[in-house]
């Protein structure tokens, strides 16, 4: 019997376990790269942490030098004792940019804003200004190696009005990744994050039709492809009648499209094999909306849709309380510590509960085997917040762990990089490192990024 | 001091806010934001390379005695210098007014401007008078706290004496005319794209599409309390692959091609189990009278044609007799004459609805007459007739039904040229008429202009593109609708610059008028009327434009004044955050939740409604309730349970700053916060904004020195002492005392836990009041109040914030609007007919600038 199906296009399966179609032809070991050949792969993956940390508790308690469980022991970092050698703990850097160099207040938005780029904002609610992020330079190298040059995710959208920081659009408050722009001179553009899991998933695994003949699918994606073609086109005519300003916005929106554009000629490039379940809503508790958001990540990751993720933890100075950890203040508000003991004490609660969130993270890239190794072998893992001590705002001495790989690093070390004095030891040193590792040749990164960390 | 914006100018000092009435925004002459590299070095130690001497108004030499042994005029870098000690702690270089940044600064900001310094004037110097401690800003004294400077200096041989400072003034040469100018147009506006709100109530208007997916796209960024400001709606790679998504959505959802597919089932009859015979090679042998049939389904009503292939073992006198049956009913009866294997295909419409049916083929005319039967006499002729059916077949629909299709398919599509539904290569030419006036159509209200020639052109190319691959005409039309629906030019709200244009105005076409109008007062696209209007450039005459708002003011899309403007404004929308601490306040449920944004949007639709004053949302003495907040307010009698009425004569509340609402979302979880509610009036109703606490003393200090046992009140003064605090406290405290007898989630008290409460208080230093009720009653008559809801309409109105120099356009739509009344109308309609909202500046970079 030959039945002509309704043309719908649908998502099967929902809420059961998903087989990826389109990816299951090849298995990793069977890719062929686009361009890196035997090249070993590189990830990066940013997790950001609002409200700094309790930084009494912070660093190992053991002295600089080979981590060990035991030199972790009473830190805030405990929970990461089963990595620890594939850790490596950076004491005393520091991020000059997120600095108020005169501007004032704002540091929460600045330090957010800064996070990965290390360059000095421009204090407006009118006008952006920001330089790239680390991991969106990197992004552009797998521009057409992945299908997603990078993933940005997270857990909070936006409120619901108001601002967001003294002075500084909420821009700066809720994204850490900031794409270049094409145009020199140019601010980088805000890269707004999917904080939906099911959002997410959808977006990484696409939309799936499995009654579509190979014939009907290669005619829907020429269709999609004119769709496309005709917007590009809109797009540059609309472009002729605009000012030089209006016209970068015109080119963020030529920029997505092209995205969509290569994404639809690369479908058939990447394989992967996985069963994953189709997250439903944003779950109610914090923690599994955390991990289901990290879940899908490490997917995407294993899968090779991307090479490079950043994820938010909430947006600059947020303020929830941790009902679940029996705290009903919000974190900003205890951030603000004023050094009351009691206070710190809470402070430090949240911040275990937020490592091991990220140790969370680090055990499923460690699940999954790749090679000779795992998926977190090969990834440059970055655990910081927008401060070190909330309380008093402090952008040096950052609290920065990272795990994986870091360039030619050695791992399971503990090091202090503290300068002669606050802002001195700049962090965009460690980006720097990271840049180059990918094989970016850049000498320069951020505001004051100018030599590789050697440690 | 002159006019309005210079009374603003001292609270604003006092309040030690970054901006002036306005925020600082450089105007359209200078130079764009130069990127951060060329930030001002933080070690370079401003003010330290100025050159005193250079200035034209020093006075000359020192200060020194004359022979007559009076003393002379101190020079402008003199008093700076005496000043410099004390008060660089508050306004040095990256606080929020740094006036003593440099001298220069000090110059430009403090002596050139005559709402400080009026040359030659001492008793008309605002300057002079604050230092006295008789300002007439917020804080009537500085150094705020403690003694005035008149004082001071009075104990302190150093420091300069008044009258040393009124010779200063007496002698300073007359100012230059004030470069500030005001402008008679307006600044640049950048191109703005559609907000999530304004995307969802587009697609509802224009698709009749409720689900609004728009609310799936990244949150939009906030400024200025606002999430429409052009220049920070910016589009990530996210954002348009969201905007793919919707428009391949709403176009699915809209014209639903599916519910018209094309069904064309084939069954072989061998496949199938007849009620006689048997499958015989690839036929099935009825060989009695009986039925073959099978089941099938249809999404759509429509003419399906049944058929069938067979031939007939004849015998007898007739042919083989069959009938087509539809669900077991008799649609045709036909001789089927070949004899088998000869065959024909025999078939008949019928009309089906949507949902099962079968279809069958009847033998009904078995004939069988073997030998001896005819030998008997029993039959006519030798033989045996059977009926042998190859395949049968259902095809359709033509005429299809679409009982399912959404109401807005037929002004969707509105044309249907013949074969529609079939193979679009076969037709083409009557396509693309039908497709071009389709897209005129609904491209006219998307794109909120008409499409040029060249546009149709290319949106039927692109549908003939669909069809020339087999695709039906309706699939090349939904094509067209997801480019209009993701074409730049619905996702921004074009208003286009002419190449190479100089940076001058130019009034806006009618259409892009109708297009802010239309987002301005509906969040929304403009409307069939609108665009009528627009077309025929009618709208560019005021007065049809003051009747245009009128109209759309009475629409019930003006909602979105109230749910996007004035909950956005006013932080309404907070109420769906709050939490309140369940142990202290077991009272707070959701239904009063609801109770209290729902209390506080009805007082403003009520405002809009009945065009009262926009003061009255301060000043109402009446409200509404249900039974669940007449409750919590402790109101008498009953009421019709869930549903709000207005009551008059509330205890102890009036206007909006009394509501519930609001006094739970300028709450914190454990108690109030009177800073965050002055904080809140003077951002909200006085467009100032004081900066958070410096590093370190953020929220109330819970260290030794201040004494826990004393009410909330007194702890915050103790607090105050620290004149760092003191100059933005001072201010926003008095108004939050003013609300101390509503607790955290509103409701009414006298007392704090053991401590009475004092609600008693001074506006900015001027105006006395008992408490909240009389302190709100303050407000509603204030200018500044006023003053700055014009400039939050103005903002919201042009998706930007204000210029400075925009300070006389801005009192040329209030004056008038408060000589109306101050009502939503008059203001909205002084605000679209002013140059701010009627003209457009062009960009500022040039294009080498931006394309070095």
């Amino acid at each position: 019997m030959t039945r002509v199906l309704p043309r719908r296009t649908f998502l099967k399966g929902a809420g059961a376990c998903l087989a990826l179609p389109w990816l299951e032809a090849m298995s990793r070991g069977s890719k062929v790269w686009a361009d890196d050949g035997d090249a070993p792969v590189k990830r990066f993956f940013a997790f950001y942490s609002p409200n700094g940390f309790n930084m009494d508790h912070f660093w190992p308690t053991g002295a600089v030098g080979n981590l060990s469980a035991t030199t972790l022991e009473g830190s805030s970092l405990e929970g990461l004792s089963a990595h620890t050698q594939k850790l490596l703990v950076l004491k005393g850097l520091d991020n000059y940019a997120a600095a108020h160099q005169g501007d004032g207040n704002g540091d929460h938005a600045r330090g957010t804003a800064t996070f990965l780029t290390c360059t000095h904002p421009l204090k407006s609610e009118d006008t952006l200004f920001n330089g790239p992020s680390v991991d969106q330079l990197l992004a552009q190298n797998f521009q057409n190696v992945t299908q997603f040059g990078s993933i940005e995710a997270g857990t909070d959208g936006g409120g619901n009005g108001g601002g967001c920081d003294s002075g500084y659009s909420c821009a700066y408050s809720r994204n850490i990744s900031w794409r270049p722009s094409e145009v020199a001179g140019a601010s980088a553009v805000p890269m707004s994050k999917e904080v939906h899991p099911r959002m997410l998933f959808d977006r990484l695994v696409g939309v799936v039709d499995p009654s579509a003949t190979a014939e009907e699918v290669e005619r829907r994606k020429r269709r999609k492809q004119s769709l496309l073609d005709f917007v590009l086109e809109d797009a540059t005519r609309l472009k002729t009648q605009l000012g030089a300003a209006d016209k970068l916005k015109v080119d963020q929106y030529m920029t997505g499209i092209r995205e969509i554009e290569l994404r639809l000629q690369n479908t058939s490039e990447v394989g992967c094999s996985i069963n994953v379940a189709r997250p439903l809503d944003i779950p109610e508790a914090r923690v599994d909306h955390v991990r289901l958001m990290l879940d899908v990540l490490v997917m995407a990751m294993q899968c090779d849709l991307t090479r490079v993720a950043t994820f938010m933890m909430g947006n600059a100075g947020n303020n929830r309380a941790y009902p679940e950890l029996g705290i009903t203040e919000g974190h900003h508000e205890l951030s603000h510590h004023q050094h009351v003991a009691a206070t710190k004490e809470k402070v430090r609660q949240i911040d275990l509960f937020t490592i091991a969130q990220w140790a969370y993270l680090l055990e499923g890239m460690n699940a999954v085997t790749v090679g000779n190794g795992t998926l977190l072998d090969e990834t440059t893992v970055l655990l910081s917040s927008e401060c070190a001590d909330g309380n008093a705002h402090r952008h040096y001495d950052l609290p920065v762990v990272m795990a994986g790989r870091v360039g030619d690093l050695g791992m399971g070390r503990y090091v202090d990089l503290s300068g002669n004095s606050p802002y001195n030891s700049p962090i965009a040193n460690l980006f720097l490192t990271i840049l180059q590792d990918f094989g970016l040749a850049t000498q320069m990164f951020g505001d004051d990024g100018t030599a590789p960390l050697s440690v | 001091m002159n006019g309005f914006c210079g009374k603003i100018i001292v609270f604003s000092l006092s309040a030690c806010v970054v901006s002036g009435c306005f925020p600082q925004r450089e105007g359209p002459e200078s130079t764009p934001k130069k990127p951060i590299s060329e930030a001002p070095d933080p070690e370079s130690g401003e003010g330290q390379g100025e050159e005193p001497g250079q200035n034209p108004q020093d006075g000359g030499p020192v200060s020194e005695q004359t022979d007559s042994g009076v003393l002379t005029a101190p020079t402008t870098a003199q008093v700076y210098e005496n000043f410099l000690p004390v008060c660089v702690a508050c306004h040095g270089s990256g606080q929020s007014f740094p006036i003593f940044a440099s001298l220069q600064e000090f110059e430009t900001s403090i002596v050139r401007d005559e709402d400080w310094v009026v040359a030659g004037q001492p008793e008309q110097s605002a300057l002079l008078k604050i230092l006295e401690g008789f300002g007439e800003g917020t804080y009537a004294q500085m150094p705020p706290g403690g003694e005035a400077y008149a004082a001071l200096s009075s104990s302190d041989e150093s420091l300069l004496r008044m009258q040393d400072l009124s010779a200063w003034v007496e002698n300073l040469e007359e100012a230059a005319p004030t470069e500030r100018s005001c402008w008679d147009a307006p600044g640049f506006k950048g191109l703005q794209r559609l907000t999530r709100t304004e995307y969802n109530n587009t697609v509802r208007d224009l698709l009749d599409d409720a689900e609004r997916p728009g609310d799936t796209f990244p949150a939009d960024d906030y400024s200025h309390g606002f999430d429409n400001i052009a220049e920070v709606l910016t589009l990530s790679p996210l954002l348009v692959e969201k905007y793919e998504l919707a428009a391949q959505t709403l176009v699915e959802n809209a014209i639903t091609y599916e519910e018209a597919a094309q069904i064309d089932i084939i069954e072989e009859a061998e496949d199938l189990i007849g009620t006689q015979g048997a499958a015989s090679g690839s036929a099935w042998n009825l060989w009695s009278n009986g039925v073959l049939s099978f089941v099938f389904s249809v999404a759509t009503e429509g003419d399906y044609t049944l058929s069938f292939r067979g031939g007939g073992q004849q015998a007898g006198t007739d042919f083989v007799r069959v009938n087509l049956l539809a669900n077991n009913q008799i649609v045709a009866s036909v001789e089927v004459v070949e004899s088998w294997p000869q065959a024909s295909v025999y078939s008949a419409t019928v009309h089906l609805l949507p949902g099962t049916h079968s279809f069958g083929l009847e033998f009904t005319n078995d004939y069988w007459c073997p030998q001896d039967r005819f030998d008997q006499g029993l039959c006519d002729g030798v033989g045996d007739r059977n009926f042998l059916a190859d395949w049968l077949r259902v095809e359709g629909p033509q005429n299809a039904v679409l009982t399912d299709r959404p109401a807005i398919f037929e002004t969707l599509v509105p044309c249907e040229p013949e074969g529609a539904w079939g193979d679009g290569a076969q037709v083409q030419s009557t396509f693309s008429a039908c497709a071009s006036s389709i897209f005129a159509t609904f491209g006219r209200k998307a794109w909120r202009r008409p499409l040029t020639t060249d546009e149709l052109d290319r949106l039927t190319e692109l549908a003939q593109s669909a069809w020339g691959e087999g695709d039906t005409f309706i699939q090349g039309i939904e094509l067209g609708y997801k480019a209009l629906l993701l074409s730049p030019n619905f996702i921004f709200k074009v208003e286009t610059e002419p190449a190479g244009a100089t940076p001058s105005h130019r009034a806006l076409t009618a259409h892009e008028l109708a297009t802010r109008l239309s987002y301005f007062l509906w969040s929304s696209t403009p409307d069939d009327h609108l665009l009528d209007l627009a077309d025929s450039e009618e709208l560019l005459d005021p007065d049809v434009l003051r009747s245009e708002v009128t109209r759309m003011l009475a629409d019930a899309k003006a909602e979105a004044l109230t749910s996007n403007f004035a909950a956005q404004w006013l932080l309404l929308r907070d109420v769906w955050n709050i939490d309140p601490e369940y142990t202290l306040y077991p009272d707070f449920d959701e239904e009063l939740r609801d109770a209290m944004y729902q209390e506080s949007t009805l007082l403003f639709q009520h405002v809009l409604d009945n065009d009262l004053p926009l003061t009255e949302l301060l000043s109402a003495d009446y409200s509404f309730v249900n039974q669940r907040l007449a409750n919590h307010y402790g109101i008498a009698g009953t009421f019709a349970g869930r549903t709000f009425q207005q009551v008059t004569d509330l205890p102890n509340r009036s206007g909006f700053l009394t509501h519930a609402g609001w006094l739970a979302l300028t709450s914190n979880r454990t108690r109030t916060s009177p800073v965050k509610r002055g904080k809140w009036v003077l951002e909200r109703l006085l467009c100032e904004s004081p900066p958070p606490p410096p590093p370190g003393v953020e929220g109330l200090v819970d260290d030794e020195t201040i004494d826990q046992s004393l009410s909330i009140r007194e702890r915050m003064e103790q607090h105050r002492a620290d004149p760092n605090c003191a100059a933005c406290h001072l201010d926003m405290d008095a108004v939050g005392f003013a609300f101390e007898n509503f607790d955290a989630i509103g409701a009414y008290r006298t007392e704090d836990g053991e401590h009475a409460i004092d609600p008693s208080g001074s506006l900015l230093g001027q105006h006395d009041f008992a408490d909240g009720q009389e302190l709100a009653g303050l407000l509603a008559q204030l200018p500044e109040v006023s003053h700055c809801m014009t400039e939050k309409m103005l903002t919201y109105a042009l998706g930007r914030a204000l210029y400075e120099e925009e300070v006389c356009l801005h009192e040329g739509v209030l004056e008038p609007a408060q000589e109306a009344g101050f009502t939503p109308t008059a203001l909205i309609q002084e605000l679209v007919t002013s140059p701010l909202f009627q003209q457009r500046k062009n960009t500022e970079i040039s294009d080498e600038e931006a394309n070095p």
